[in-house]
């Protein structure tokens, strides 16, 4: 009865590098404040690196192999989520003295799916209903309605204090596949 | 206390025997969970698919078992059967004016949003991961963001499955109801 009542009250691993047990719910190490602390995308189109993408929070240096030599280029911007319990989410990106980009909307976790290597709540999906461009003083709104599937994340790791997107997919069109890998991280606030 | 204890126990038993009312059009109660009833194999009874513009125009397309109906009047027949199975696997079979499709892939049941007023198990997710026809061929991984798709449901019997879908996109609305049967 007492083994059943603990394993009731601890949450257990998901994803791959999540801790072994949580005394709080994945939907309460989920919701809070967020800033991504640092990211990395490599794309590769039939195994052949053409783009790579590093942030380190402040900082995007973005390097295109596409063509013959290697082209980068740095931005500097900010990203953060604010991830609520009611199921919604605000992300903005700020690029001082040039844009702001805010995008509000829905999330809401994935069950399991076998199929997939899915386990229940190890992947959130974000659907965009609302994105806010300001410019230089003018601002664009856009508006949908509706579940769609923006942004899917699988997580690697969903700590209080820190959670670890897995980027790993690959796309492919008649024989010329894209892959895509990487991780996002973000920090609590 | 022990005939408490009991009937307590017989509730909570009887309860979880039960599975409830999701979709707005679910039955009030069932025997079988929401899982043991989304598997299987279905045909598309019924498509319809209502649009509304912004310079206050609308049109529609309806699918009725066999055949499409286009708002330009362009006619196809067709048939659509989708399988969905326990392990979280998926197939689509389309067969449109004698050309078959094939899609495959996964599908999971969606957690709960309170802000959308979107209960747990009340939507399922597809993702699309092999799609050939026509002499095309696509593939992807699992849950890929642009080949995946949500899927409200508004009923989910043991016969019957009911799509709703609405999207609004800066004043243009579409609506999709989709009929299932076994």
């Amino acid at each position: 009865m007492f083994v059943l009542i603990g394993l009731a009250i601890f949450s257990c691993k998901k994803g791959e590098n999540d801790p072994f047990l949580s005394l709080k719910s994945r939907k309460a190490r989920f919701t809070g404040e967020w800033m991504v602390s640092s990211s990395e995308l490599n794309v590769q189109i039939d195994g052949v690196l053409i783009s790579s993408s590093i942030y380190n929070g402040t900082m995007e240096t973005y390097t295109d192999y596409s063509a013959g030599s290697p082209f980068s280029y740095n931005s500097n911007y900010t990203l953060s989520y604010s991830i609520k319990k009611d199921g919604s989410y605000i992300e903005l990106k700020e690029q001082p003295n040039s844009y702001t980009l805010q995008k509000e909307g829905n999330w809401a976790f994935i069950g399991k799916s076998s199929n997939a290597d899915l386990k229940n709540k190890e992947a959130v999906v974000f659907s965009n209903t609302i994105q806010t461009l300001s410019i230089g003083g003018t601002t664009m709104v856009s508006s949908t309605q509706g579940w769609l599937t923006d942004e899917v994340w699988k997580i690697d790791q969903l700590k209080s204090k820190e959670i670890i997107i897995k980027i790993d997919q690959t796309e492919s069109v008649d024989g010329e596949k894209t892959s895509y890998s990487g991780r996002i991280v973000l920090s609590k606030k | 206390m022990i005939k408490f204890l009991s009937f307590t126990a017989a509730m909570v038993t009887a309860f979880g025997l039960f599975s409830c009312k999701k979709g707005e059009d679910d039955p009030t109660l069932s025997l079988k969970s929401r899982k043991a009833r989304i598997s299987g194999v279905w045909k598309v009874s019924s498509i319809l698919n209502s649009y509304s513009y912004t310079d206050g125009t609308s049109s529609s397309d309806s699918f009725d078992g066999t055949t499409w109906t286009f708002s330009d009047g362009t006619i196809k027949s067709a048939s659509f059967t989708f399988s969905f199975e326990k392990d979280g696997s998926m197939s689509i079979d389309q067969t449109i004016d004698g050309d078959q499709y094939v899609s495959k892939g996964s599908w999971a049941f969606m957690g709960k949003n309170k802000n959308e007023d979107l209960k747990k198990k009340e939507a399922i997710i597809i993702g699309f991961e092999e799609f050939s026809g026509n002499g095309f061929n696509t593939s992807n991984s699992s849950f890929f963001p642009n080949n995946s798709e949500i899927w409200p449901l508004k009923r989910l019997a043991k016969d019957e499955i009911v799509v709703y879908m609405q999207y609004n996109y800066d004043g243009e609305r579409s609506e999709t109801t989709i009929t299932l049967t076994k």
